[in-house]
């Protein structure tokens, strides 16, 4: 096969094809004794050619974007395992604002910094006033990597977030029920029904609503539970959307995580595969 | 910022840390084709071939005999290394009672 040399640190072994190996040091991926641990699992899987949804084959875990795909994502998900909360903030208030502050056309991690800004000036509160939120959303932010940057959509957000604050019903959130609180979110400015949607998931660890944003929208397209990655209709394609995973046995709140973090990760991909 | 991220992840976690040139992944063909794997031996080499845009990714014999779907936890970052124009072999190391284990390197 190959040939051993005898070493002080060790033996390098040396395939036919020169690949250099040490041993005792591994290749730098090994996976097959993950692979033999998860032969019962796989095995059980349902067959490649049978339904999951009527058009929609289950397909093998081997290929991306196939509900068996999913199912094993969602298997190796800490979700399976542990209770793992959503929650993004201390209390439904400050989750309602780091929400507002996230969605359409801001990176996440652009979200989470203007957030941290207004917590740190002490500006979630009633008390705020329109000029403080202003000034703490429009004022670059400097990064860690030293580059400066400007959060997108201060005018709006700084008005949404003060309207929002100045509320007189903030004590009544109905924040028990995940259908009553998203309707609810659908009264303040600056919420429809995708953002009202992750506060609701996030708080509520709903499986009831979903979150529609691109990334699971080009998950549905690729997967086969949504026509097209365009939302046209959110209600429907939600009710898709949770059908698909209730097909799967999953919990949507959780599923929804798990493609969203596997596709924004494979961003570059994803854009190939959809749209070359 | 939608979701919260998921936990562990399977198919690759994405491509900011994976070096489609220096890939070493130890791992094993699922359900071998029993008419294939009787044509191999340990130490063969075969090419690694993706199906589809989407995968699965195979190991393919050198008179085109495909062995059998490779199951990687790096499945997305292969394909895209390969739709990138890398190419992969999977060398045979060891075949133990019908279970094929491979090494996938760059070519």
């Amino acid at each position: 096969m190959g040939k051993t040399i005898s070493m002080p640190i060790g033996e390098l072994l040396l395939f036919d094809t020169d690949i250099p190996i040490c041993s005792p040091c591994k290749p730098t991926i090994d996976e097959v004794a993950f692979w033999r641990n998860l032969e019962p699992i796989v095995d059980a899987f349902p067959n490649a050619n049978e339904d999951v949804l009527p058009g929609i084959k289950w397909g093998h875990f081997t290929q991306l974007y196939t509900p068996a795909f999913w199912k094993l994502q969602y298997i190796l998900s800490d979700f399976s395992s542990f209770n793992i909360s959503h929650k993004l903030a201390c209390n439904i208030i400050e989750e309602i604002v780091m929400c507002i502050l996230g969605g359409y056309g801001i990176p996440s991690e652009m979200g989470i910094i203007a957030f941290d800004r207004l917590k740190e000036r002490g500006l979630i509160c009633s008390k705020a006033s329109y000029k403080d939120i202003y000034d703490a959303l429009s004022s670059p932010f400097d990064l860690v990597s030293g580059k400066q940057v400007t959060y997108r959509f201060f005018n709006q957000k700084s008005r949404y977030i003060y309207k929002f604050l100045s509320r007189n019903d903030l004590i009544s959130i109905p924040d028990s029920d995940d259908i009553l609180l998203r309707n609810w979110l659908l009264s303040v400015d600056g919420i429809g029904l995708k953002t009202a949607s992750w506060v609701t998931r996030n708080w509520l660890n709903s499986n009831n609503v979903a979150i529609l944003d691109i990334h699971v929208l080009r998950a549905g397209k690729l997967t086969g539970f949504f026509e097209s990655e365009v939302l046209s209709d959110y209600l429907r394609q939600e009710r898709q959307y949770l059908e698909f995973c209730n097909a799967i046995n999953v919990e949507a709140s959780n599923m929804d995580a798990i493609i969203w973090s596997f596709m924004k990760k494979n961003t570059k991909l994803v854009i190939k595969t959809l749209y070359s | 910022m939608s979701g919260s991220g998921g936990g562990g992840s399977f198919g690759g976690g994405g491509m900011s840390d994976f070096d489609c040139d220096n890939v070493y992944i130890n791992t094993t063909i699922m359900s071998p084709d029993p008419t294939v794997l009787a044509t191999v031996s340990q130490g063969d080499i075969l090419v690694v071939s993706l199906r589809s845009a989407t995968g699965p990714l195979v190991a393919v014999t050198d008179v085109g005999g495909v062995l059998g779907t490779i199951a990687t936890m790096e499945l997305a970052s292969l394909i895209k290394c390969i739709s990138d124009g890398n190419a992969y072999k999977a060398k045979i190391t060891e075949i133990i009672g019908g279970k094929v284990q491979i090494l996938i390197t760059r070519q």
